[in-house]
């Protein structure tokens, strides 16, 4: 399995993420996922720059490593043929290796522009159309698209790379499953699950399964703990609310009862090699090609000084 | 010029502009180029987050975005905060009421002319509500934001100039902008801007064909540049098919009128000062054509030693 690091754009400034990436590359990492949010889950994690300026900026100081998003929604606040414009300037300065990961969206980033947040189903649609429109621009020459979503009239994309890069596809429940088992280059998933992982492949999915696990190394394991449960008690937010809580605010509230522990549950937090090294064999187990490694907080140098050091040979 | 350079091109040529001791540096944002010959279109913000990180001193600015139709004005605020914070306050805004050329695509009907200029000072409004801080709704005429907040913000919002060809589109640039952006060294343009209230900054944007030898200067503008045809035109043509159409009857001696074409050190330092003249404070030299190159090393060793003191 391929081990790739993680930049969460809800967190750090856009130049640390352009040197952090850079880093990353030199330590040997095999890719840098990079997500995009218009807004952080809570105020706290604090940032929330444009992702393909940070995309932009990454490219032009690194030669080797994959970068790809994870993920970015084409569906409501950008229009999938700005998205198809984005990605085929970054796979062309990214030549060989940039990845589109996509996704249905939240609505904490989608909501801004006042649009309407639709149910599940359509947004599945939606998605579905907007990979058709970027994939039918990619395929150059003058285009024209009157979907039920979106109309794309007379448009081409001038500045195409020499290799298209593949789309991999965000899924969880059964329905968004299907989608990216039909229409995926890979697909991409948050949680250790062979189940989900089997799905994909038995619903006839291709391509390589990424995943993306969260660790919070710190020498003292009490103030990795609690740095994670300050930063990301989100994840203890069930079922369905990540999609549907509109703003930072409804996240904090969800989020005022998840416990330390119940975030340290799920999250390698310490010193402990043993405790991170198992916690992406775990993705490893369930069937994934690659995991990309999120460090909770700003210490990202300490981080790989460990995971180099202490994790990677344990791997 | 992104309608004539591929991603890497653009970053390459901004880096060497600073070598070269520009002041700053101005990328278009288009979906489509003018003509097929220009044949390029990249994704602007993602080239403005190299030239941010990959230059130190220089400043950059787009010349111009337009923030009202293919991007809501809530996206470009995000993307143009994110550059200003990569450039450490390098970054300024330029936008215009945009080209059908470019806006299209998404399949959005095309506004007159004054609609869309109530829709940019609407936009640059709702950037400059968000670059604020703190939690913003704002209902406008035309867009909505709602509950929406930047994270990543600049010490100091960027600078916003407004690109106007004429005196309706400068009474925006002197109600929102802090500074107009022009395409013609045109006197009455400055005075539109200043008869409207206008105190700001004062772009112009000179397009040059340098090369040794100045037929084939005059080719390549001829080939590339024949798209100019004035505003009224190049905003409301929707393809570059139309503009190849329209330009057809365009001839060369008529692009070389605005371009300044060829070797002589006189004809370009005339050009700029044509902008000075006419009441400019900030000129950006385009060159036509792939030799950016060439154009730089003449703009070190031949024009620049005679511009004292002048902008870049």
């Amino acid at each position: 399995m391929e081990i790739g690091y993680s930049l969460s754009s809800e967190e750090l400034r856009p130049a640390d993420m352009v040197r952090f990436a850079r880093r990353a590359e030199e330590v040997g990492f095999s890719g840098v996922a990079v997500s995009d949010h218009f807004h952080p889950w809570i105020d706290r994690q604090g940032q929330s720059p444009f992702v393909w300026s940070v995309i932009g900026g990454i490219a032009s100081v690194t030669e080797r490593v994959k970068v790809g998003t994870t993920v970015t929604c084409p569906t409501v606040r950008v229009h999938p043929a700005a998205v198809a414009q984005a990605a085929a300037t970054a796979a062309d300065m990214l030549p060989g290796r940039f990845f589109l990961g996509v996704g249905s969206g939240e609505n904490l980033n989608e909501h801004i522009t006042g649009a309407r947040w639709p149910e599940t189903e359509v947004r599945l649609e939606m998605l579905e159309e907007a990979i058709a429109v970027i994939r039918l621009l990619w395929q150059g020459g003058m285009r024209s698209h009157h979907g039920r979503h979106y109309t794309v009239e007379n448009a081409r994309i001038y500045t195409l790379p020499a290799q298209l890069p593949p789309i991999y596809v965000s899924a969880y429940g059964a329905k968004s499953m299907d989608l990216a088992a039909r229409v995926g280059d890979g697909y991409v998933g948050t949680m250790p699950d062979a189940h989900m992982v089997e799905q994909y492949t038995s619903k006839g999915g291709r391509g390589p399964k990424i995943g993306g696990v969260k660790v919070c190394w710190h020498e003292d394991e009490d103030q990795a703990r609690k740095l994670a449960h300050d930063l990301w008690p989100t994840i203890g937010v069930p079922g369905e609310l990540g999609q549907e809580l509109p703003t930072p605010a409804h996240f904090e509230q969800a989020a005022s009862r998840v416990t330390v522990d119940e975030v340290a549950e799920s999250i390698a937090c310490g010193p402990d090699p043993g405790r991170h090294a198992e916690s992406i064999r775990e993705y490893a187990e369930a069937g994934y090609d690659e995991v990309y490694v999120q460090q909770i907080g700003p210490d990202q140098e300490g981080f790989f000084r460990f995971f180099t050091d202490e994790v990677a040979p344990r791997l | 010029m992104c309608e004539e350079h591929d991603p890497r091109s653009l970053v390459r040529t901004a880096v060497a502009a600073e070598q070269a001791g520009f002041d700053f540096v101005t990328l278009s944002d288009h979906f489509h180029p003018w003509l097929f010959s220009q044949g390029q279109s990249p994704f602007a913000w993602s080239v403005l987050g190299a030239i941010a990180e990959r230059t130190e001193r220089i400043g950059i600015v787009t010349a111009v975005t337009c923030p009202i139709v293919r991007y809501h004005p809530a996206i470009v605020a995000q993307a143009a905060a994110t550059v200003a914070v990569m450039s450490e306050g390098r970054f300024a805004l330029g936008v215009g009421a945009g080209e059908a050329l470019n806006e299209h695509v998404v399949g959005e009907p095309w506004p007159a002319t004054d609609v869309r200029h109530a829709m940019l000072l609407e936009a640059v409004d709702m950037m400059r509500a968000l670059w604020r801080g703190g939690r913003q709704t704002y209902h406008g005429d035309y867009f909505d934001v709602q509950d929406a907040q930047l994270f990543t913000l600049p010490d100091e919002p960027p600078e916003v100039y407004v690109a106007g060809g004429g005196p309706a589109a400068l009474r925006v640039a002197a109600q929102v902008g802090d500074g107009m952006f022009a395409t013609s060294p045109d006197a009455e343009l400055v005075d539109a801007y200043r008869r409207a209230g206008g105190d700001g900054k004062r772009f112009g944007q000179l397009a040059a064909c340098w090369d040794s030898d100045v037929e084939k200067a005059t080719a390549t503008a001829h080939e590339r540049w024949r798209f100019a045809m004035g505003w009224p035109v190049q905003a409301e043509l929707p393809n570059p098919a139309n503009f190849e159409a329209a330009s057809q009857a365009v001839r060369a001696e008529d692009v070389t009128k605005s371009v300044a074409v060829g070797p002589d050190v006189d004809r370009h330092l005339g050009a700029i000062r044509e902008w000075v003249d006419a009441g400019f404070d900030h000129v950006c030299v385009v060159q036509v054509g792939p030799d950016q190159d060439g154009y730089l090393r003449f703009w070190r060793d031949e024009l620049r030693p005679q511009l004292n003191g002048g902008r870049g």
